[in-house]
This record gives structure tokens, sequence and C-alpha cells, in this order.
């Protein structure tokens, strides 16, 4: 025998023998090429492709115009109703679709023997990763490519088509007088979302049709039927991680002829690496063995962290969690191209962090422990070890596992930020971070980890209500990214901004404006004047001017900004930030028209742009804000009750948001001394919030509704202030008392002091000084446990010592004035707070003052004097 | 013994399916030997795995040698009713009634003489085959028979056509195109063979349609024997059966 393919022909039969096999069956023995040269106007060329039950030609029309077509035809024989049907349905899904971004279809008919064809765009390009690879896109430009995909994407799903099958091979590129155009291909097994499915199981028969199943959702490889337009979402997201790294997510894991269940548990097994992360890898593979003209294009692609979070976020495996549309994740990347901040990241570093810390709660607590040893030394030491390295593999080793440690680090303060955010207080934690600061200035060797370490601690002390710690770490981070991006860089602006921001609202205040001014002198020397962080800073001016009582400068600024025409061209969400800013400010100013005007157009603008759909509850509480600020109550009442109306209808009374207008509608109600209203608007805002609560399952899957638990509080608190104005003063201890036990269930400590603070401040108004006084002592008890800053014991306290003083109990008053005094003294936070210190000393001064009318030989107290120069220097004099 | 095969039994099956083992029992010489080729063939690995499953490698083979032998010398056939049924069944059943047989009798009355005066196709290689194909497969018998069966039929009509192809010339060709038989790869590849061949993608694709075309051809050829008749509707059925075999 002269060739012998003996083992070729087994390993080609091998494993796919099903699928050969139902192709052949596909072919009809008839041939079609030698009578069909021409169909209509169409001349076939040649078979571009075939899939189960249609045949691709490219083709040439030759009437009135010119040029090359693609030719679907029905293969024969499959003429059966159930493959008519989904033969004119893709016709139809075509038919539909008009969109630059997708082949359109340009002709339909039947030939001579009666099979249906349709002629769509030929596109003659490469498939779009090719296309990346070889034109060695940078990261703007693939985001570019992109963005125009998911617009195609958009349209169809608008049109209510599912692609089902987006894959490389589907998105081909051409260039079509110059300019790169994407387009999707192949709406072979879309359809449409209104229609019932048709019989999936057709499509799973024969292998062929359904492809490789890197492309597909996990909901697509468990073979249900419920797939929607998020499943695409799903595809896109692989493709995209594909044309930036090279490699599908889930690639290497898996092997040629795996079915769709097996790929499934690997998918299932483990989330995709991030795509920055696979790109080093590949690097590090490729840097080992580097391929001729690969190594240069490769090594200068280099994704940032946001682009990670927004291809995890297109990637999630529960497709709640994915950008609900195409038209999001566009704008999200718009963010991303515009250096702003992306809406992926938090809502799923959120869920990440709250199922992790759900699940280790013991692993918690000694990873905080970790943080410290890595803050104070061992990761140092690490570090630095590595430099000293003299074998060149042992420094390797050492710099991936400080890699890894350093990562761990950085994952684990997020994680630890989300605690602090909800209001759990470890006080390891603050442990762990003291000294922090001092341990990340010695990272010299890695600046931009050096730079996000200070942000990152800066935003947890932040968070955790530790401002004066807070500070220095945000300068220094602001600092650190000026002397990495250059004081020009939208980088460096940026963090400034923040550490301005964070001036203005816990430090000298008063020096923020000069600064602020000598920022946009920069900016505007820079030639970046109407830009993104020029316009932050003037929102920041706004919000400064109204912090220092000058509402007239906010005004200004406000009516300047609101003038200037390059407003309209920042993104969405920004303008949107910035004309709320203006809003306020008008507000301020009593321009109270101009500031609902504003208003009334940012609610159309947050209805017309899907980035901004988060943002719409807000612009309406803003709008009722206004009215109440001008004193139209009634006008308020108007507004919400509009709105509560249109809510019930649209979401069949399950708006979450509806909680908050019922309550703002009760509010409005009180204002107007309806009190009957205001009871019952806000009991039904409660009973709202009763029925929306989640259940564990739920809040199992979506941590974002622990939210709604809170509404419960807060409804409550409401219905007890009506209940009280309207003279019920059982009822209403009775609702805050339901609300403290709601707050202690649900273990949030921020809520539980707020509802505690609600109850005492209820019984004290009511007149059951006993009970507030025991509520207020165990308050105070239960906030130390917690890791309570100083405003908490420092309220109770004052609270306690006033309760004696209306009891006329001067002397424990005055025992407990001195208590928090010499408290206040001890505490290296609350001594600094020279508010604070003032209402103490008149507080004591008050009890001094009972105790010596009582009893005129009671002595002076040792630190009287120095009360007495408090008050003096506050310009409070005694009321003696 | 109640023969477990029998689901497929049916009247639709027709007689012609038995005229190749009718020519082996009384045909002539000539025709007798034809008939065992093709056979042989088609079943004779198919068989092999089945008693692999009962004997060792040596015992395995000589059983199916000793079972076409059989069939020549006709004692076998008292034991199946001919008119119904499918002549693949038939072979299972009466292969493993003679396996029985076998291992109820002393081994060694089981090398005949005659033995070695047949050549028979496929001996070369059935051990690491069956490794390969068979050894860990926990199927039934019948199953595992048909699937084998199945893949010999692929297989056998594959390697034909690769020697027509080395025929005309065109072995490289045949090599380039074969990889992608499937057509179940991503396009890049297909791209990359493409390219590789130096045809364009466009090209290569309706090479790789011709060369499916002709395969079917092949398989179709290979059914034809073993069914006897070329009738399109029988031979379709066929086909319908090798799919079968793999889902």
């Amino acid at each position: 025998m002269p060739d012998d393919f003996t083992d070729l022909v087994k390993s080609v039969i091998f494993g796919n023998e099903s699928r050969l096999i139902s192709q052949i069956l596909m072919d009809d023995d008839s041939t079609p090429e030698d009578d069909l040269e021409w169909i209509g106007p169409y001349r076939l060329i040649r078979l571009l492709g075939e899939g189960g039950f249609g045949e691709v030609w490219l083709a040439e029309q030759n009437d009135t115009v010119r040029r090359e077509v693609a030719l679907k035809l029905l293969k024969r024989g499959m003429d059966s109703k159930q493959v008519l049907g989904r033969f004119s349905l893709e016709r139809q899904a075509l038919a539909s679709m008009a969109h630059p971004n997708i082949a359109a279809l340009l002709d339909a008919g039947r030939t001579a023997d009666g099979r249906p064809y349709f002629v769509m765009d030929y596109v003659q390009g490469t498939s779009i990763t090719q296309w990346c690879q070889e034109k060695r896109l940078g990261v703007n430009e693939i985001v570019g490519l992109f963005q125009q995909i998911c617009a195609g994407l958009q349209h169809a799903h608008q049109k209510g088509i599912i692609h089902r099958d987006l894959k490389p091979s589907n998105v081909l590129v051409a260039e079509i007088d110059g300019v790169v155009t994407p387009k999707i291909i192949d709406f072979g097994i879309a359809k449409a979302t209104s229609e019932q499915p048709l019989d999936q199981p057709y499509v799973t028969r024969v292998g062929h049709v359904m492809g490789t199943p890197l492309y597909m959702s996990p909901e697509q490889l468990a073979g249900g039927m419920d797939v929607d337009t998020r499943s695409d979402i799903y595809s896109l997201g692989v493709l995209f991680y594909e044309m930036l790294t090279g490699s599908a997510p889930h690639e290497g894991k898996t092997q040629p002829g795996m079915s769709a269940e097996e790929f499934r548990r690997i998918v299932d097994a483990k989330p995709p690496a991030r795509p920055s992360h696979r790109l080093t890898e590949i690097k590090r593979q490729r840097g080992i063995a580097p391929k001729v003209g690969e190594l240069k294009s490769e090594s200068e692609l280099v994704i940032p962290a946001d682009l990670d979070w927004i291809i995890l976020k297109a990637l999630e495996r529960e497709r709640e969690r994915r950008y609900a549309s195409a038209a999001l994740l566009a704008a999200d990347l718009q963010s991303f191209l515009r250096d702003e901040p992306v809406l992926a990241r938090p809502p799923s570093l959120r869920y990440n962090a709250g199922l992790w810390v759900r699940r280790n709660r013991v692993v918690f607590a000694a990873a905080c422990l970790c943080v410290m040893a890595l803050l104070t030394g061992t990761g140092v030491a690490l570090w630095q070890a590595q430099a000293a390295r003299e074998a060149q593999a042992r420094a390797e080793a050492e710099a991936q596992r400080t890699q890894q440690a350093v990562s761990f680090l950085t994952t684990l303060l997020d994680r630890v930020a989300t605690e602090v955010a909800k209001g759990r207080n470890p006080e390891a934690l603050k442990l762990a971070l003291d000294g922090s600061e001092g341990k990340i200035r010695e990272l010299k060797g890695d600046p931009l980890l050096q730079s996000d370490l200070f942000n990152r601690v800066g935003w947890l002390y932040q968070t955790m209500g530790e401002r004066g710690l807070a500070m220095p770490l945000l300068k220094a981070h602001a600092e650190a990214n000026t002397a990495i991006y250059g004081a020009d860089s939208a980088e460096a602006w940026t963090t400034e901004l923040n550490y301005l921001s964070q001036m203005m609202q816990h430090g000298a205040r008063i020096r923020v404006p000069d600064m602020l001014t000598n920022l946009l002198v920069r900016i505007e020397a820079s030639g970046k004047a109407g830009g993104t962080q020029w316009f932050s800073a003037q929102r920041l001016m706004m919000q400064i001017w109204d912090k220092l009582r000058q509402p007239a400068k906010a005004q200004v600024v406000a009516h300047q900004v609101m003038e200037d025409p390059r407003l309209e061209s920042l993104s969405p969400v920004v303008m949107l930030l910035v004309k709320l800013a203006c809003v306020k400010a008008f507000e301020a100013a009593q321009e109270y028209e101009l500031a609902d005007k504003i208003l009334v157009d940012s609610i159309q603008l947050c209805l017309s742009d899907p980035t901004l759909t988060d943002r719409l509850n807000t612009v309406h509480e803003k709008r009722l804000d206004v009215q109440r600020s001008q004193g139209n109550f009634r006008r308020g009442a108007e507004l919400a009750r509009e709105e509560i109306n249109r809510r019930k209808l649209q979401s069949k009374g399950r708006d979450p948001f509806l909680i908050q207008l019922l309550l703002r509608l009760a509010e409005f109600e009180s204002f107007l001394k309806h009190s009957e209203q205001a009871i019952a608007v806000s009991r039904e805002a409660l009973q709202l919030a009763l029925a929306l609560a989640p259940t564990p399952e739920a809040l199992k899957l979506n941590p974002d509704l622990d939210t709604l638990r809170s509404e419960q509080m807060f409804a409550r608190f409401s219905v007890a202030n009506y209940e009280y104005k309207a003279g019920h003063h059982e009822e209403a201890v009775k609702m805050s008392r339901e609300a403290y036990q709601v707050a202690d269930e649900e273990g949030n400590k921020s809520n539980l002091a707020e509802a505690m603070l609600q109850l005492a401040e209820m019984q004290e108004k009511t007149g059951d000084l006993e009970g507030a006084y025991s509520t207020y002592e165990l308050r105070e008890q239960r906030s130390a446990t917690g890791g309570a800053n100083y405003q908490r014991w420092h309220e109770d306290l004052k609270a306690r010592c006033s309760i004696r003083l209306r009891q006329g109990r001067a002397k424990e008053a005055m025992l407990l004035a001195q208590e928090l005094w010499v408290k206040e003294i001890k505490s290296p936070d609350a001594v600094k707070d020279t508010g604070h210190l003032v209402d103490v000393a008149e507080l004591a001064i008050l009890c001094h003052e009972a105790l010596f009318q009582k009893d005129p030989q009671t002595p002076i107290p040792a630190e009287f004097a120095q009360w007495k120069k408090l008050m003096a220097d506050e310009g409070k004099l005694p009321t003696k | 013994m109640e023969a477990p095969l029998m689901d497929y039994t049916s009247p639709q099956f027709p007689v012609t399916r038995w005229t190749l083992l009718h020519s082996l029992r009384e045909g002539s010489a000539e025709e007798s030997k034809h008939a065992l080729e093709i056979l042989s063939r088609a079943y004779w690995f198919p068989l092999y795995v089945v008693a692999r499953k009962r004997f060792s490698e040596i015992d395995a083979e000589d059983a199916v040698q000793g079972f076409f032998l059989n069939l020549l010398k006709r004692d076998l056939f008292q034991q199946a009713d001919a008119s119904r049924g499918r002549l693949r069944t038939f072979l299972l059943v009466a292969f493993e009634s003679y396996c029985n047989h076998l291992l109820k009798r002393e081994n060694t009355q089981r090398r005949g003489g005659e033995a070695e005066h047949i050549s028979l196709i496929t001996v070369h290689g059935a051990e690491s085959r069956y490794i390969k194909h068979a050894e860990a497969s926990t199927e039934d018998t019948e199953t595992l028979y048909n699937r084998i069966w199945a893949r010999t039929v692929l297989e056998t009509s594959l390697q034909l056509l690769s020697q027509e192809y080395a025929r005309r010339g065109q072995s490289p060709r045949f090599q380039l195109l074969v990889v992608h038989l499937t057509q179940a790869d991503p396009e890049e590849e297909l791209q990359a063979s493409a390219s590789a061949a130096g045809m364009t993608a466009e090209a290569y694709r309706v090479a790789l349609h011709r060369l499916r075309k002709e395969y079917r051809k092949k398989i179709e050829l290979e059914l034809a024997k073993t069914l006897d008749t070329a009738e399109p509707s029988l031979i379709r059925e066929e086909l319908n059966e090798l799919f079968r075999a793999f889902s």
C-alpha cells in the first residue's frame, strides 16, 4: 500500500462517530451543485459552509447591482414543517434588524424546486479574535471594536432576537471604505424571544449545530430551554476575554469532543481567571519559550483591573448578576475609556465578600490577624528578601509568593471593607491596621502596589469612621499617583479630588476652596478644561461653598456650569452628578424653580439612559427634597402621590422604592397636619417593607436585599413618630421597641444603635424617663462590645446625664457628667473634637448649678475653671 | 436461551439480508470465499470484542476464527430462525451460543486444521484495538458489539477511500482534508488548515464537502455488501443503525 493512513483514519473517527454519521445523514444523495448554478438573479459561486439544514453559498448578484452576497439555502429533503418554520424564523429575525454591526438581509425567495432561500450581506472578513491578534490592537482599540459588537447585539435584543451562538467565527471584521467594522453573522439558531422554543432536541441531536461549548453560558450548557438575552451577554464576555487574552476563559481545561455536561462541570468548578492574570500567565509561559514575533506585541498589552471586573461581571454564573443588557455593558466600557468608575466592581465585590464572610466566619477572624502579620513585617520581609536573592530561580519563586501574598492582602482588604460598610466593626481589624501607613511607605519597590494599598487602607479607615486616620493615607495616595502618572494625569487629578472631598467632609474645610481653585487652574493649563475631572472639581466647589454656608458662591458656580455647553459631552453619570450638585446649590440659594426644572430634565435623562437607571430614584427623592425645603408640602405630597401611583401600576406594587416614596408622602402629610393620613401612609410603607422582606434563601443569592430589612426599621421609626404626634404614646413606644427588636435580629450594629437611640428618645418624650435611662445604659453597653467610636458613648452618657438632671437627681447627674468628661479627655479621638467638649462642659456646669441650688455648700469641681474657659472660648457664656 | 436481541427483530427487515449467509452455505467455493471475506471484514473485530470479554487474547482469537469456520460448516444454522431478525443480530446470538458451547467443551478440540486455509482480514492488531475501544467499557454486550461494528464500518470505508486517493496520487490532499472531516472544529482551525494546504477557506470547504460525499458512497458500498443489496431505503435504514449505535 503506497500510503497507509490507518492510524490517521482511526484517530479521525474515534470519538467523532455520531457527529460524522449525523453529518453524512444530513447530506442528501442528490448533489445540488450541478443543477443549481442560478437561483433567481444569483449565480452560485462556491459553498461557504453548511449547518444542520441549510447550506450557505457565496453568490454573485447580477441584476440591478453587481455584488457578492451570501445565500442561505434549505437543503433538499429538509422541508419538514419544523425545519421550514425554523428557517423562516431566521429569515424573519434577520428582516427585522437593520444595524451596521449585523449582516443584513437583502432578499428572500424560493428556488424552482420550491426550497426557500434568503440572501445576506457577504462579510468577507476575519474572525474578530484573529483580527485583534493580527493587528496587534491595544486595549482601547479592542474595547472600541467590542463596543460595536455590543451595539449590534443590543439592537438584536431590542428586536426580541437572541443569537445563542456567539463565537469568534460568527463575528467577522471587515474594512468597509477604510472603516473597521465588526459584523455579527449567523442568526441560524437564533430564536425570537417571544416565541415558544422550537424543537430543541433537534439541535442537540445533530451535534455540529451546537458548536463549541467554550462560548456557551452555564444555562445553555445545562441544556435548559430557559435561555434569554443574558446568555448572549455571557457569550459576549467570553468573546471579549478571548479578544484581550487570546484564549477563552476555560480553554486549556477542556479537550476537543468534550460533552456539554462535562464542560459544565468545569465551568461550575471554578470561576474563570481574571483576564489580566491570564494574560500575565500566557506571557510568562511564552517568556520561557517565546514564539517569534509574538512576544513583543503581547507584552505591550496590559489589562487594567476595571476591565477585569467588567468582563467577570459579564461572565457571572448567575445571570442575574450579569449586565442586564448589552447596552449597559457597552456603557460601562465607555466609563472605563473615560477613566470613570465602572458599575461592574462594587456589586460583584460586595457579593463575593458577603458570600465569603458568611461562609468563613472563623477564617475571617484569622484573616484579620494575617493582615496584621503582613503589614507588620512578614510581608515586607518577603518583599525585601526578594531583591537580595542571588539565584534567579529562587527569586522568581519568591516573587510569585509575594505576589500571592499581596493579592491575598488586597482582596482581603476589600472583603473587610464590605464587612465594615455593613456596620460590623471588627476590633481586631483596627488593631491590625494601626501603623500600616509606615509599613506601606516601605514598599518603595512597587509604587503601583504602594499607591493601591494607601487607597485601600485609607478607604477602609474612612468606612470605619476613623476620618483622622484616613486623611494622611488618602493624601499619600494622591501623592503616589502624582509620582506614578505625572502631575497632569487624569489619575492624579482624580485622587486629588477624592482627597479634597474627604478633606471637605472631615478636615480643614476652609482650605478646600483655594486648593480646588489651584487644581482647576492646573487642569485648565493642560488644556483639559471641560473634561470629566474639571467638572468634578466644579462640583466639589459647589459642595464646599454649600458646606461653608456660602450659598451665593455656590450659586455662581452652578450658573456657570449649567450654561457651559461642554456639560453635555460628559458621560451620563458624571453629567448627572454635576447637575445634582447644581440643584443643591440652587436649592440653597432658593432658586427652587430652576432646581426643579433641572430635576425634571434629569428624570428624563435617567429614563432614557440605561447607565442611569439606578439613579432614577435618587433624582425623584431630590425633587421631593426641593419641595420640602421650599415649604411647598402640598406640591411635594402631590408629586409623591403621582410617582407612587405610577410605580404601583408598573410593578404591581412590588417596587422597593415605593417604601421610600410612601414614607416621604407620610412626612408631607405630617407637615400638612394630616396626622391620621401620615399614620396610614407610613403604616402602608411598613406593610410593604414586611411583604417584600427577603427570605433567608433570597438573601443568600443577593445580599443587597439586606437594605430591605433596614427599611422595615426605618418605616417603624416613622410610624412611631406620627403616632406620637397624634398623641398615641403607647403605640409610638411599641413601634420603637419593635424597630429595636428587628435591628437586633438583623445584627447590623449601626442600625441597632440607631434603633436604641430612637426608642430611648421616644421613652423620654413620652415621659418614661426611667425606661429611657436604662435604654441609654443598655445602648452604651452593647455599643462597647461592638467597637463603637466615641460618638456613641458620648451620646449615651450625655443623655443619661440629662435625664437625671431632669429628674432632679443632680448628684447622680454630676457624677455622670464627670465620668463623661474624664472619658472625653482620655479618648484621643474625642479630645480633638472641640464641639463635643464644649457640650460636655456645658452639661457639667448645669449639673453643678443644680447641685449648688440644692446645697450651696457643694464644693466647686476641680475642672470647673476649665469648663468655663471652654464655654467662653466658644462664645457661650454659662447661664448663671 | 432467550435471544436477548429480539427487540430489533421485525418483519421490515427482509430475507434479502440473509443472502450472504446463503451464499456462504450454498454457493460455489468462489461465492463462499467472497461471502466470508465480507462477513469477516465487517464482523471479525466486533465478535472478537465480545469474545474478549470472556476469554483470554489467544482463546478469543481462536473463538472468532472457529466461529467463522463453523459458519462455513453450517452446523450453527439450526439454532437460528433465518426468516426473522437481521444478520448482525443473528451473528451475535449465534456467536454467544458458540462461545457457551466452547466453554462447556474441552479447549483442545477447538483448533481445527482448516483454520490455516482461510485468511481473515481484520486479525492484525486486534488486541491493541480491543484495549483501546472496549476493555474499559461497561456497556452490555449488544451495545458494545453494535458500536464496534459501526466503528469498523466507518474505519474500513475511510481506509478504502484513503487508498482511492492514494491511487489518484492525492494522498497529501487526503491527509490535509481528513482531519476536518467532521467539520466540528472551530472556523479558525479550518482556516489554518486551508492556508497550510495553500487553499482559500472556501476552496478547502468545497474539497471537504466532496470528500465527505465520497466517504458516504464508500460507507454505503460497505453496507450494501453485508446487506447484499443496493436498495436505497435499506441502506438508509442501515445508516440510521450506524448512528443509533453511538447514541
